[in-house]
């Protein structure tokens, strides 16, 4: 064995040339969409989009429970109408729970409630707070007679807690001539 | 003794043929390809020419390139894959609220032709309904056509002046020049025979599609379905 075949010798193989070539197209490729795939999965807007996403849905389910009550079981449905709130609501909560209480076992009344829709009005992911929209058909069983059922527009305001986002402020939208402010503000154009 | 020495040179002969054969049958293919390349090849044809080790590396260099190009290439089809499947999810392609300025917009546009369209005096329907041609497209003209039809039938005999003003409009999906809202409105009814003035409220889902320069109700959703 006199020469070993050099770098250069292999490289001026055709086939190697070849290879070497493919390889390279090949290393190009997947450095330019692994880059595009890191920029897609860490980029801003979509995790926002998460949140807003993640928000409503914990909003929608809050407003489902705090609709949601059995006179046979008022214990765990109350215990969910606490751990789905915070802040004000929270404490109007455990401070009216043992009226509310005795008011449901006397009425005997079961709500169920379906969302019909829901939709994020505003978004602060800095301040940890969203205010939220939803429309909602309310089901009352009373103890005897049969189901009223009705629809509701709710207004609520959220807040991040260290165990998720949780509801602080929640109640009917008012009809009739209240709210001219905000009348005028969406009215815009 | 004796018998049991033949016996055991007997079986040693078995064993050692059958382990010759197993060799044999082992290293003899061995022998003929890999080696007969390795080695005689090298001593027989290495003076002439170097062609034979040049090619095996030559080979084994593609080879492994070629292995490369395989990997390579196929982490970045799967990490495009992943890229456009994350871009294009229903979470990132849904701009309401991220897109702030844009949100304002559908929902300031909206409002205010859910005012306009359901706004009107019965002295004069026909002028709510000429503001709501540029206001509506799609189903939701078809719609309204209906709806107004009782309006004009009746709003002149009940002397009706409806006001509607949205209190509340929230945006679900915002997607290029799609919108969907969730809106929620007052309505005063003012019977000007009588004076007698009664409030609603309503909430619909508004479908909304951005049309010649401006938000125009595709369709709307009374959720009495």
């Amino acid at each position: 064995m006199t020469t070993k075949p050099g770098l250069r010798g292999l490289v001026s193989e055709p086939l190697v040339a070849t290879a070497l070539v493919l390889a390279a197209l090949a290393a190009v490729f997947a450095a330019w969409s692994g880059w595009s795939w890191y920029r897609a999965s860490t980029g801003g807007p979509p995790q926002d989009a998460q949140l807003r996403d993640q928000v409503l849905q914990a909003g929608e389910q809050a407003v489902q429970n705090f609709n949601t009550l059995d006179y046979r079981r008022v214990a765990a449905g109350l215990a969910l109408w606490e751990q789905s709130s915070t802040g004000p609501l929270h404490t109007e909560i455990r401070a009216g729970r043992a009226q509310f209480e005795r008011q449901i076992q006397q009425t005997r009344t079961i709500t169920t409630s379906r969302i019909l829709d829901g939709a994020l009005t505003a978004l602060n992911p800095r301040a940890g707070t969203a205010s939220i929209i939803v429309a909602v058909r309310i089901t009352v069983t009373p103890a005897q007679g049969s189901p009223v059922t009705k629809q509701s527009r709710l207004a609520g305001t959220l807040t991040r807690t260290p165990s998720g986002w949780k509801l602080s402020q929640l109640g009917q939208v008012p009809v009739g001539a209240a709210a001219p402010g905000s009348g005028k503000g969406s009215g815009g154009g | 003794m004796a018998d049991k020495d033949v016996e055991v040179t007997e079986t040693a002969k078995e064993t050692a043929s059958a382990e010759q054969t197993a060799a044999a049958e082992e290293t003899a293919p061995a022998e003929e390809t890999a080696p007969a390349k390795e080695t005689a090849p090298v001593e027989e044809t290495a003076p002439v020419e170097e062609t034979a080790p040049g090619r095996r590396r030559a080979w084994r260099t593609a080879a492994a390139l070629g292995a490369a190009t395989v990997i390579l290439g196929g982490f970045g089809v799967w990490a495009t894959l992943h890229a456009n499947s994350e871009r294009s999810s229903a979470a990132a392609q849904n701009t309401a609220l991220t897109d702030g300025p844009a949100t304002a917009a559908v929902r300031r546009e909206i409002a205010a032709a859910i005012n306009t369209i359901f706004s009107y005096n019965y002295a004069n329907t026909a002028a709510t309904r000429r503001a709501a041609q540029g206001l509506l497209t799609g189903r939701a003209v078809r719609q309204y056509d209906s709806l107004f039809a009782l309006v004009t039938k009746n709003a002149p005999t009940q002397k009706l002046v409806v006001t509607t003003r949205v209190t509340n409009t929230g945006v679900e999906l915002l997607d290029g020049n799609r919108a969907r809202l969730l809106v929620f409105a007052n309505q005063q009814d003012t019977r000007a025979g009588s004076g007698q003035t009664s409030y609603a409220g309503a909430m619909f889902a508004v479908t909304a599609l951005h049309q010649g320069g401006r938000w125009k109700i595709e369709n709307i959703d009374t959720f009495s379905g």
